[in-house]
């Protein structure tokens, strides 16, 4: 059985995450191998899923003044607890 | 291959003035004791990565400073009930992650629809037969785009790819189904794929 370029669309979180039963991923595998639009869509979601893994170090952001909010934050702590 | 520290003459012997790092466990205990100094060391340790938490959850530079204040404040009443079980920083997360999460249901901010919300996932997989559409791209317009999605997409997303959480956890977090959790992951996914691009298009235009 084949499945269509939608059906393979809705797929592919769960295909790339491993939690699609043996024989849908077989199909979705299949499909992609076949699908070049498809494959396509399929690496640049595993490129953002890859990409968003190496934020955790947070170096993309910009952190508030950490003296100012230790500041405030002192105050807060030192009341009644 | 050589290492750094064996090019460094002055760190080719341990140092034995060098100042024992305490353990999050030990600035804990001292904090709980009331040790002010040692709760300003676990802060500083953990802070921006609380911050970023809320900051990608909530897109919004104010509220994530002011929910990184209510986590810091939480977390010094509760400190005396961390144990030590986990690591300190995998509590703190949960307990950063549970504030931001209750704060959204105290300003009823839970999932709003959004344009993006109404989408097909056909729009939002169009441009594909394009295989050269979407162009490589780094972790900046990455986070740009994350700050785009849908607050219920964002919330997903950054939990279970950013943060690493499983999908069941996050359904009961955020008090969903898991089967709601994995399709919300997706549309968020294809979302920022979508966005990735037209903010390419975007700057790309004279």
């Amino acid at each position: 059985m084949l499945i269509t370029c939608p059906e393979s669309l809705s797929r592919l979180s769960d295909y790339q995450d491993g939690s699609l039963a043996e024989a849908e991923s077989l199909l979705v595998k299949e499909h992609l191998a076949s699908c070049s639009p498809c494959e396509k869509v399929f690496s640049e979601l595993e490129l953002i899923v890859q990409i968003a893994a190496e934020l955790d170090s947070g170096d993309t952001l910009n952190f508030p003044d950490e003296a100012l909010l230790w500041e405030r934050l002192k105050v807060k702590t030192s009341g009644p607890h | 291959m050589t290492s750094e520290k064996e090019l460094d003459p002055q760190k080719t012997e341990p140092s034995q003035t060098e100042p024992h790092k305490k353990t999050d466990l030990e600035l804990v205990q001292e904090s709980t004791a009331g040790n002010l100094a040692s709760f300003e060391e676990l802060y500083r340790r953990h802070m921006r990565r609380v911050y970023a938490l809320c900051l990608r959850m909530t897109g919004d530079a104010t509220e994530a400073e002011d929910l990184t204040q209510e986590v810091f404040t939480h977390l010094f009443r509760k400190l005396g009930s961390f144990r030590g079980e986990s690591a300190f920083t995998t509590w703190l997360h949960r307990l950063a992650v549970n504030l931001v999460l209750a704060h959204f249901r105290k300003r009823q901010s839970r999932p709003q629809f959004t344009a993006q919300d109404d989408e097909t996932p056909e729009e939002i997989v169009r441009g594909t037969e394009n295989p050269s559409s979407m162009p490589v791209f780094d972790r900046l317009a990455l986070e740009k785009a994350i700050a785009q999605l849908a607050p219920r997409y964002r919330q997903v997303f950054v939990l279970h790819d950013v943060e690493g959480f499983e999908q069941e956890e996050i359904a009961q977090m955020l008090g969903i189904s898991v089967g709601t959790s994995k399709s919300q992951l997706h549309r968020a996914r294809l979302n920022l794929r979508k966005l990735i691009n037209q903010n390419a298009d975007a700057s790309a235009r004279p």
